[in-house]
C-alpha cells in the first residue's frame, strides 16, 4: 500500500545553542534516527513514556521544530526540505489536536472564531466560512449555540471536540494526535475516541495517534511503534505487537497496563536496572533499565529485524530473552 | 469589572479620575470665568462666592484656571501613555516573538534608554526642541516605553510556547495575526496596570516641566504651571498653592489607586 507519511531517519538533537554565555548543558537526542511509514486512511500508535520525543515527532512532521537529518515525505513530497512559502498550502492537509484542551484554543477567542483561523488563514470567503463552521460544529457534535462561548465556558470534552473541528476544517489528509484524549477523563476518551473512529470512517482520515495509554492505542491503531529514548524499539501490526511483543521495553509496557493481567499468568514487573533513563553513545538505548541485557546491548547498537512479518525489533535477545 | 469596584480604595481612584476627567471634558461649562480673563484691579483675592478658589496675580480667576488645566495635565497623561503603549508592545512583541538577535539588539536598546534618568532626558530634549504641548506628549512618550516593552516581551515568551500558538502556526497563519490575535491579547493585563500608573508618573512629569518653565507654556494653563506663578506670591496667597498641589496629588492618587485595584484583579499571583 502507498504510504501517506514516510519518515526515514529523522534525528533532532536540541543542544545548547551555540550562545557562549548559557550555561554548557550536554545536547540531548530526543528523535534518533526514527524511520516510521503510515499508509493512507491508516492509524499509527505511537507510544512511550513522558519524555521520549513522541511530541517532538509531531512537531516534526508539522514542520513546527526543524529536524537535523533526515527526511519526511508527505504524499509523494520531501517536505522536510521545503521551505515554508512552499509549505505553506501542504499545512491544510496535516492537521494536529493537542493533549491539553484548555492550552491548545486561545482563552480570548470565541468558538466561532476559534474556528475560523485555519479557514481565514486559507482565504476561505466570510460566507462559506459561516456554512464550514456550522457543518463542523455538527460533524464534531456539538450544537451551534457554543459558537458563541470561550473555551473556559466548555467542558474538557466539548474543548477537545473544538480542537478537533478546528483540526478538521481545512479537510486535511493526516491528523496528528498528541495525546488526544490523554487529559480527558474515562468516558469522556471513550467518546472522543468513537467520534475520531467515526471521522476516520466517514472521511478516510490518516491518524499518527500518540499516546502513553496502550489500551486506548490498541483500541484505535492499525499499527503500532514503541518508542524508548528517541529510538524505535518495535513496530508492527497492532495485534502482532500487542500478542507478541519481541522487545523487552515493549512487554514492560504491556505488563503495566493496570488491570490486564500478564498472559502468561506472570506477575507485573517493576524496572529493574536504573528507573532514571541513560542515553548510551553506543549501546542499546534500553540497556540500563533491561532485564534481558547482555554484554554485546552494551557496546553495539541493535539493528531492527523482523520478528513476524512486517513486525520488527530492535533487540539481538528477541524471544529468547523472555523469562 | 463589579469585583474590580469591589474593593473601595479601587472604587475612589475610579471616582477621582471620573470626576476629575468631567470637569476637564466640560470646562466651558463648569467655568463662569475665562481661565485668561485678566482683571488687574482684582487680584490676588482670596477664594470667595465669586471666584471660588480665588484670583492670581494678574486677577484671573483661579478656579477656571485648574479646570482648564486639568485638560492639559489629564490628556499629557493620557496621549504620552498611550504613545508608550503603542511603542513598548511594538518593541517587546518583536522581541519576545522573535527572539535571538532580533531579542538581544532590542533589549540592549532598552537597557541603553533605562540607564538615562529619565527626567535629565525630558530636559535635554525639551531645551532642544520647541516646548509645547505636543512636543511634551511625544518625549514623555518616548522615554516611557521600556518598562512595559519588558512587561510584552516577557509574557510573549511564556504565551509563545502554548500549544495553542502551535496549533496557529500550524494552520498556516501568520506571524503577524499570531502576535496581534493570540499573543498580545493575553499579555495585555500587565500592561494595562503599568499604563495605568504610567499616567500618574507622566502626570507628574508633566507638572515638574512645567513648574521648571520648559513645559506647557503660559498663558495656557497647566497645574504645574500655576503652581510657577504662585511661587513668588508663596507668603500672601496660600490658596494659590494649596489647590493645584492638591489637584495634582489626588489625581495622581487616584490613578495609583485604581492601578494597585487592576492589578490585584488581573493578575491575582502578583
Amino acid at each position: 500500500m502507498l504510504a501517506l507519511l514516510e519518515l526515514r531517519e529523522i534525528t533532532k538533537v536540541y543542544s545548547h545553542g551555540g550562545n557562549p554565555f548559557a550555561p554548557r548543558r550536554e545536547a540531548v537526542k530526543a528523535v534518533d534516527a526514527v524511520s516510521l511509514s503510515l499508509a493512507q486512511g491508516k492509524t499509527l500508535g505511537l507510544v512511550g513514556e513522558s519524555g521520549c520525543g513522541k511530541s517532538t515527532l509531531a512537531k516534526i512532521i508539522l514542520k513546527l521544530v526543524n529536524s537535523n537529518g533526515g527526511t519526511v515525505w508527505f504524499d509523494g513530497r520531501d517536505i522536510g526540505a521545503l521551505p515554508e512559502k512552499e509549505f505553506r498550502p501542504l499545512r491544510k492537509e496535516i492537521q494536529i489536536v493537542f493533549q491539553d484542551p484548555a492550552g491548545s484554543l486561545s482563552p480570548r477567542l470565541r468558538v466561532r472564531d476559534i474556528i475560523a483561523e485555519p479557514l481565514e488563514a486559507f482565504g476561505v470567503g466570510r460566507k462559506e466560512r459561516g456554512a464550514r463552521i456550522k457543518e463542523l460544529m455538527a460533524q464534531v457534535g456539538l450544537p451551534e449555540e457554543y459558537l458563541s462561548r470561550l473555551p473556559l465556558q466548555l467542558s474538557g470534552g466539548e474543548r477537545q471536540r473544538v480542537g478537533i473541528a478546528r483540526a478538521l476544517a481545512t479537510s486535511p489528509k493526516l491528523l496528528v494526535l498528541d495525546e488526544a484524549v490523554s487529559s480527558l477523563d474515562l468516558s469522556t476518551q471513550a467518546q472522543i475516541l468513537n467520534l475520531l473512529v467515526f471521522l476516520q470512517r466517514t472521511y478516510g482520515l490518516t491518524y499518527l495517534f500518540i499516546a502513553h495509554n496502550l489500551s486506548v492505542v490498541r483500541y484505535i491503531s492499525d499499527e503500532i511503534a514503541v518508542m524508548y529514548l528517541g529510538v524505535i524499539v518495535e513496530k508492527g501490526p497492532a495485534a502482532s505487537v500487542f500478542d507478541n511483543p519481541a522487545h523487552p521495553y515493549t512487554r514492560l509496557l504491556l505488563s503495566s497496563i493496570p488491570g490486564l493481567p500478564d498472559r502468561r499468568g506472570k506477575k507485573n514487573n517493576p524496572v529493574p536496572g536504573s528507573a532514571e533513563p541513560v542515553r548510551g553513545e553506543h549501546g542499546c538505548c534500553f540497556y540500563a533499565a533491561c532485564p534481558a541485557a547482555r554484554e554485546q546491548c552494551r557496546l553495539a547498537r541493535p539493528v531492527m529485524r523482523e520478528v513476524e512479518k512486517e513486525h520488527w525489533a530492535s533487540c539481538p535477545v528477541g524471544s529468547e530473552g523472555k523469562e | 469589572m463589579i469585583n474590580l469596584l469591589r474593593n473601595k480604595l479601587t472604587l475612589s481612584g475610579a471616582i477621582i479620575i471620573v470626576l476629575m476627567s468631567f470637569f476637564a471634558v466640560f470646562a466651558p461649562v463648569i467655568c463662569h470665568y475665562q481661565p485668561d480673563d485678566i482683571d488687574i484691579g482684582n487680584y490676588l483675592l482670596a477664594p470667595s462666592a465669586t471666584h471660588w478658589l480665588g484670583t492670581d496675580l494678574l486677577g484671573r480667576d483661579l478656579f477656571s484656571r485648574m479646570v482648564y488645566g486639568a485638560r492639559i495635565s489629564l490628556s499629557v497623561g493620557l496621549v504620552s501613555i498611550g504613545i508608550a503603549v503603542v511603542i513598548g508592545i511594538f518593541f517587546g512583541a518583536l522581541a519576545g516573538y522573535y527572539g535571538g538577535v532580533i531579542d538581544t539588539l532590542v533589549m540592549r536598546f532598552v537597557d541603553i534608554m533605562l540607564c538615562f534618568p529619565s527626567i535629565f532626558l525630558i530636559l535635554a530634549l525639551v531645551a532642544l526642541l520647541e516646548p509645547n504641548i505636543m512636543v511634551i506628549m511625544a518625549v514623555i512618550g518616548l522615554t516611557g516605553w521600556m518598562g512595559i516593552a519588558r512587561l510584552i516581551r516577557a509574557e510573549i515568551l511564556s504565551l509563545k510556547e502554548r500549544d495553542f500558538v502551535s496549533a496557529a502556526r500550524a494552520c498556516g497563519v501568520s506571524d503577524i495575526t499570531i502576535i496581534a490575535r493570540h499573543l498580545v491579547p493575553n499579555a495585555i493585563g500587565p500592561v494595562i496596570v503599568s499604563a495605568t500608573l504610567g499616567v500618574a508618573a507622566a502626570i507628574l512629569v508633566e507638572s515638574s516641566l512645567s513648574f521648571l518653565g520648559i513645559g506647557v507654556q503660559p498663558p495656557t494653563p497647566s497645574w504645574g504651571n500655576i503652581l510657577m506663578d504662585a511661587k513668588s506670591s508663596l507668603g500672601v496667597a496660600w490658596w494659590m498653592t494649596l489647590f493645584p498641589g492638591l489637584a495634582i496629588f489626588i489625581t495622581v492618587l487616584g490613578y495609583n489607586l485604581l492601578g494597585e485595584g487592576l492589578r490585584d484583579t488581573l493578575m491575582p499571583r502578583a
